[in-house]
């Protein structure tokens, strides 16, 4: 409870210190374009990095080994793809149109009303229900990691992420974002550390596990080889599709910063990441051992920490506050702006301004908390618009559609035919062969589209 | 979109949906897809040099994941993936970046 408290008052900090500085759409939306490499880079891998990767991922690895490593394998390629594909068109568009969103920034490039609606509309819905999702998983941690109901600990965190980013947006969220991936970071490591060392070390560990049950060592651990790097596919070109990492390009201050983010994504990310190997393998040994019970994979995590002492609990427990925090306050601003920005704008009517930008946070946050409190039923539906759905509908677009000019009609239609592909597997996925993945698929049916549209002009490079 | 893009397009959305056949189009669907979006900022940008990371980054995976496959299910699976996939490339693609970067390949001075 001391923790949530102290929570509450720092965030009432940031936000009286950011209400001052947020004085435009620029500054709410797209912190001012004045952001440098260190700032984004942090920023950008905290907003990417859900409470998954302190509790789920090592569980993962306890159910099927180095298969669930695939999900994160491309790590060290990702910083430098997306700004590679996707950096270097945003950063050139923003200069020449000064847009503060990505609907904006696609509308602008096609000269396209739609492409900008289809965007916000996609945006909206993916946003929303992922924050919904991040609201669930701080009411099923809290009381594992700090003690308090479910309902206490997702109102407190919800009610602390909304007040910064209704009152400073991305000014206050870029800063809070950065601290948090720091935090994150160093929890990370310590923890990753601590957990292969109570079991005896790596090389140890990794023969615990080999004794006991060797299948979770192969080179796809208990995942079909399919499966696994489908998985690879979708977590490595998905981060070119997913809003809060592309937003990140926004607020960069100039081209100039490109060149040094992809170091720092790698190494915000690679450092965060060690939770999932070193807990994963380190929790895994414990577990087989007979040190630790695990009764489900996610168990495996809390248990880990309950091990390792007091001080890991709360470690976890604030790396997992960070991962939440700075996800939904991402997912805050970006469906924000798409419900009081670009929608209207896209509709022909006018634009919400910074007032309407405040309430639409101020009623997403609420939407999404009722939401994500609501039966488990509907939070698993929703789970389902999270990274495959954004990759199947916006793929084509951040990437191909970026760089190059498309027919506006057809990057509408393959946005919106990529994520209803995306919804529509999901609703089968049980019945689809191992490695078709949903996102990748919605994915594939956009680009089809663009790539059979024919070209409508001379020149289609990126200014 | 010009043809080449368009056509590297319809095979990146070819291998995306035939990876599940085969363990072959699975290795080509990880080694080309990402390579394609480098291969797509080569041809926004006009340089060169980028085709040359699409080919290394596609040769890297392709490689990884048919070793991956060769190496079955023994207890070398973990380092290999660990190794390869993960540490090895670590300081490789962010180097990369920063060497053919725009500003790099202008000349221009470090900022």
């Amino acid at each position: 409870m001391t923790v949530l408290a102290v929570l509450v008052v720092l965030a009432a900090a940031v936000a009286w210190w950011s209400a001052r500085r947020a004085g435009s759409a620029a500054d709410f939306f797209a912190a001012g374009h004045a952001a440098g490499a260190w700032l984004v880079g942090l920023a950008g891998t905290a907003a990417a990095l859900s409470a998954f990767t302190f509790v789920g991922g090592p569980g993962m690895f306890f159910a099927a080994g180095t298969g669930a490593l695939w999900l994160i394998a491309s790590a060290p390629v990702t910083g430098a793809l997306q700004c590679w594909a996707v950096g270097e068109p945003v950063v050139a568009l923003v200069a020449r149109t000064g847009a503060v969103t990505l609907p904006e920034l696609l509308g602008a490039r096609h000269a396209s009303r739609t492409v900008r609606a289809v965007a916000a509309v996609v945006i909206a819905i993916g946003c929303v229900a992922s924050l919904a999702v991040q609201v669930r998983a701080v009411a099923v941690l809290g009381p594992v990691f700090l003690g308090v109901s479910g309902t206490a600990a997702a109102a407190a965190v919800m009610l602390a992420t909304t007040l910064y980013m209704a009152l400073g947006g991305m000014r206050a969220g870029l800063v809070a974002d950065a601290v948090q991936g720091a935090v994150m970071a160093g929890a990370a490591v310590t923890l990753a550390v601590a957990s292969l060392a109570a079991a005896g070390g790596p090389a140890a560990a990794v023969d615990a596990i080999a004794r006991t049950k060797p299948q979770l060592l192969g080179a796809f651990g208990t995942l079909p080889p399919a499966r696994a790097l489908a998985l690879f596919l979708l977590f490595c070109v998905g981060t070119c599709a997913q809003p809060h990492y592309v937003q990140k390009f926004l607020f960069l201050e100039d081209a100039r910063q490109l060149r040094r983010l992809p170091a720092v994504l790698t190494l915000a990310l690679a450092l965060t990441l060690t939770v999932w190997i070193g807990v994963g393998i380190g929790g895994t040994a414990l577990a087989l051992d007979g040190r630790i019970a695990v009764a489900a994979p996610d168990d495996l995590s809390p248990r880990t920490m309950e091990h390792l002492g007091p001080w890991a609990v709360v470690l976890a427990g604030a790396g997992v506050l960070a991962a939440m925090m700075s996800t939904a306050a991402s997912l805050l601003n970006l469906s924000a702006a798409a419900l009081s920005r670009d929608l209207p704008a896209a509709l022909g009517r006018p634009e919400g301004g910074l007032a309407g930008a405040r309430l639409a946070t101020l009623g997403v946050a609420a939407g999404a908390t009722l939401l994500g409190l609501a039966s488990e039923r509907t939070v698993a539906l929703l789970g389902i618009a999270g990274w495959g759905f954004f990759t199947a509908a916006l793929l084509p677009a951040t990437t191909v559609a970026l760089a190059l000019r498309v027919r506006p009609a057809a990057l509408a239609a393959a946005m919106a035919v990529g994520g209803g592909v995306d919804l529509v597997l999901e609703a089968v996925r049980a019945g689809l062969p191992a490695g078709l993945e949903p996102g990748l698929a919605g994915a594939a049916a956009g680009l089809l589209i663009l790539a059979v549209t024919p070209y409508r002009g001379a020149s289609g490079e990126c200014a | 979109m010009p043809p080449r893009v368009r056509l590297l397009a319809v095979l990146a959305a070819a291998l995306l949906l035939a990876l599940p056949v085969s363990p072959a189009l699975a290795v080509a669907a990880v080694a080309a897809v990402p390579a394609f979006l480098v291969a797509l900022a080569a041809a926004t940008r006009r340089d060169a040099r980028l085709v040359g990371v699409a080919v290394l980054l596609a040769a890297w995976h392709g490689a990884v994941v048919g070793a991956a496959y060769l190496s079955g299910g023994g207890r070398h699976g973990l380092p290999l993936v660990v190794l390869l996939l993960w540490g090895a490339p670590l300081p490789l693609f962010p180097w990369l970046y920063a060497r053919t970067s725009p500003r790099a390949r202008d000349g221009e001075p470090n900022p």
